[in-house]
């Protein structure tokens, strides 16, 4: 009866700390609803891939030979060959933002480019730490608080982090409005919290102009950051299939079917790199520790970056809206509205919040092209 | 601190000022292209009506 316990046998304590953080990300998923789409795959998919001798990874297997394994293989080519599974998920989010608030108040893309300040300070962060460039870029793009750029990039890097790096990310996306208003607080006084913004909607947009914005974006983007036109160039095809007009069809099977299926397999396709020999380290807590960093020093760079620009204008343009430039849409744009209903419930910008969110969904991107085209003259 | 670790936090460094002022170019360059476009298209249905009347 030895082949019942073969499996018991062969556990060891990194598989089972394993499980643990499996039952966590299960548990945070469903009893927290943080980021429950990709948080609850991701830990089913752990408890998967830390079972000894597990059929969902390659084995040998005596007197057979090799046997492939389903979520290796959705790893290798979903996003380990070329990166589809994420990209694929561009066309989808671009499908779904209208960028209609930012393009009445196209400033606005500034807050975006702020706000992503956390992702170089990290980077350095991380080389002190030890880390190298390419694993340092990597760990740097959580603060482009984007799940789908953050495993894009440390996928084309070859990253060794790529699991830790996708938990954290996903993590501190969720954790949002924990994090955004305690750097707020920490960088703005309760008078400047309290300014006040117009509460227009923002004037109406030429169809002409949301048909020309994700063409004219993509040539910009992609004359300056070359590596970064696979992402916006899919995340502005979705876009484009949206503002067209003329395919009603595909832009909604692009919002809901095709989201909706690669997040289905994109949180377990992942769960691959978060083997216990490979994810129980002490670098791991590192990359935790790192990755708020990153999140709490994007919205420190918004707000103090909104706060010097504020030194030349007129009328004031409250600090919070630059904080607000983070890639986490629609969450970041709410937690910055609730904070300012709390200074002063009359006090109601919304759009502009949500205007500064949207840019930071280009700016992430762009970032992350940038560290990409910059970070391969170094090694 | 080794030579290796300097010599990855100077490069870092290095990526840092240059990612941040490409990623302000990138977005005041999209930014003023938006803004040119939309003045544009506003100043010309009120030319065309100028002209009919």
């Amino acid at each position: 009866m030895e082949f019942l316990l073969e499996g018991f046998l062969a556990l060891s304590w990194k598989q089972l700390v394993m499980f643990g953080i499996g039952f966590a990300l299960i548990y945070l998923g469903i009893a927290k609803e943080y980021e429950p789409a990709l948080l609850m795959p991701m830990g089913f998919g752990a408890i998967l891939v830390n079972l000894p001798f597990s059929g969902v990874l390659n084995q040998i297997m005596p007197g057979v030979g090799e046997t492939h394994g389903v979520i290796q293989w959705l790893f290798e080519k979903g996003i380990g060959a070329s990166e589809v599974m994420p990209l694929l998920l561009f066309i989808g989010i671009g499908a779904m933002i209208d960028f209609s608030p930012l393009l009445s108040r196209p400033v606005y893309f500034l807050f975006g480019a702020a706000a992503h300040f956390g992702i170089f300070a990290t980077i350095t962060l991380s080389c002190l730490l030890g880390f190298d460039l390419k694993d340092a870029a990597a760990i740097g793009i959580i603060g482009a608080a984007d799940g789908p750029t953050t495993i894009l990039v440390s996928q084309v890097l070859h990253s060794s982090y790529l699991g830790p790096i996708a938990v954290t990310a996903y993590s501190y996306m969720s954790l949002v409005p924990i994090i955004q208003p305690l750097a707020i607080k920490l960088t703005t006084t309760k008078k400047e919290r309290k300014i006040r913004m117009d509460p227009v909607a923002g004037t109406e947009i030429p169809r002409i102009l949301k048909i020309l914005f994700p063409i004219i974006v993509t040539i910009i983007v992609g004359f300056i950051s070359p590596s970064a036109v696979a992402l916006i160039g899919f995340l502005m095809f979705g876009n484009l299939i949206r503002e067209c007009g003329v395919l009603e069809s595909l832009s909604e099977t692009a919002q809901k079917n095709l989201s909706n299926l690669i997040t289905l397999l994109l949180g377990i396709t992942i769960a691959f790199t978060l083997r216990a020999e490979e994810f129980i380290t002490v670098n791991t807590l590192k990359i935790l520790a790192l990755g708020l960093f990153a999140f709490i020093l994007d919205t420190v760079g918004g707000v103090l970056f909104t706060k010097f620009l504020n030194i030349f204008l007129k009328k004031k343009i409250n600090p919070m809206i630059g904080a607000a430039g983070i890639s986490a849409f629609p969450m970041s744009a709410r937690v910055i509205q609730k904070i300012a209903l709390k200074e002063d419930p009359t006090n109601i910008f919304l759009m502009h919040a949500v205007s500064a969110n949207v840019s930071g969904q280009i700016a992430s991107v762009a970032a992350s092209g940038l560290v990409l085209s910059l970070i391969i003259k170094y090694l | 601190m080794t030579e290796t670790v300097l010599k990855n936090t100077f490069s870092s460094l290095d990526i840092m000022w240059k990612g941040m002022l490409g990623l302000f170019i990138v977005c005041g360059a999209v930014a003023v292209i938006m803004m040119i476009i939309t003045r544009f298209l506003r100043k010309r249905p009120s030319e065309k009506g100028e002209a009919a009347g």
